[in-house]
């Protein structure tokens, strides 16, 4: 072998796999080479001989084996739709977890931005201990009353 | 279903219809099961290889990127798959050295000479080519028997393209000098021995 193309890409012309650069390249190329037309003819011939001597095998129960193996329900569970639905409420769970940081953050700093987001902080604060001190009122008069009607049944 | 392209069944399977994977099983089976053959020189072994090479292809679905191409995917998992299978339990050639496998191959008309001439040559190419170092017989099964180019062989082995095609040289000049003894004065002898004709 004394050609320097003689180890370029010959598989892949033979197998017509080349850009159109490439193809035009070596085309012309094997018109004045006789050594590379003879190593080409050679991929060529070896290729229809081991082709001809191909193995075919009958893979009678292959596809009945893997559809028996195979959970087809798989994807089912983890399809596009269901992942959405479950990255949504892991936002939901960080955004509530943020908003939260950022309350307790500007109920530490109340002179930030001149007061006024501590004192929406302050107004959001109320209405969502509101209803806390409602409970935490009615529980107490509950105890009161049955404190009340116990002393009196002892007595 | 029709004709339907790999990979809009991939997408239809990974939304949820499993079943379709029987159409991939249908179309890859018998490439992937040769494939297996040449590497495992026995039948047995090498439909359990397939089985397990498709099994484990479903159960990764989620990881085969849309863009590229299925069959390239697929055989990489073949390869390594047939090339771990070599590396822990391959047997001695000689013991697992099967014929019936090739009593199929003659399906072309022919004299009952010429339909024994090529059983002999199909049973000592494969055993030749099951014999050759891994790295070549890999490229020469995927180059001359399931027909894929050096670019997607290259893709397939992670491996640089020029590389594919120095092994695909190589390993073409030592399947020729393991086959001359039986090529000799045959057809083939024609073919794969040139004098010269070999890098």
């Amino acid at each position: 072998m004394t050609c320097y193309r003689n180890r370029d890409n010959w598989h892949s012309y033979v197998k017509d796999s080349l850009n159109a650069l490439e193809l035009e390249e070596l085309t012309a190329h094997l018109t004045r080479c006789p050594e590379c037309r003879k190593l080409v003819a050679g991929i060529q011939e070896t290729a229809v001989i081991l082709a001809s001597s191909r193995v075919i095998l009958h893979p009678a129960s292959i596809k009945l084996n893997v559809m028996i193996a195979i959970d087809k329900n798989k994807y089912k569970k983890d399809s596009p739709s269901h992942r959405f639905e479950v990255k949504n409420w892991g936002l939901s769970m960080v955004a509530t977890g943020l908003l939260l940081l950022a309350l307790n953050l500007t109920s530490l700093t109340p002179n930030f931005q001149s007061g006024q987001v501590a004192e929406v902080n302050n107004q959001i604060g109320k209405q969502m201990a509101h209803p806390f001190d409602n409970m935490s009122q009615s529980a107490y008069a509950a105890v009161v009353k049955l404190e009340a009607l116990m002393t009196s049944h002892q007595k | 279903m029709g004709i339907c392209k790999d990979n809009e069944l991939i997408r239809s399977i990974l939304n949820g219809n499993g079943e379709l994977y029987d159409d991939i099983v249908e179309r890859y089976q018998t490439g992937l099961y040769r494939t297996a053959f040449y590497y495992t020189q026995n039948v047995e072994d090498a439909r359990d290889i397939t089985q397990e090479i498709l099994i484990k292809a479903y159960n990764n679905l989620a990881g085969f990127k849309q863009g590229s191409a299925f069959s390239t995917w697929l055989y990489r998992i073949a390869v390594n798959h047939c090339l771990d299978w070599c590396r822990k339990k391959k047997p001695i050639l000689e013991t697992s050295k099967e014929s019936t496998c090739f009593d199929n191959l003659c399906d072309e008309e022919g004299s009952p000479e010429d339909l024994f001439l090529q059983h002999e040559i199909a049973s000592e190419v494969h055993t030749a080519v099951g014999s050759l170092p891994t790295i070549y017989s890999t490229v020469l099964i995927l180059y001359y028997f399931e027909d894929f180019s050096p670019q997607q062989i290259a893709d397939i082995t992670d491996t640089p393209k020029r590389t594919v095609e120095t092994r695909l040289f190589r390993g073409r000049k030592l399947l020729k000098d393991r086959l001359h003894p039986l090529l000799s004065g045959g057809e083939c002898h024609d073919m794969l021995s040139k004098p010269g004709q070999l890098a």
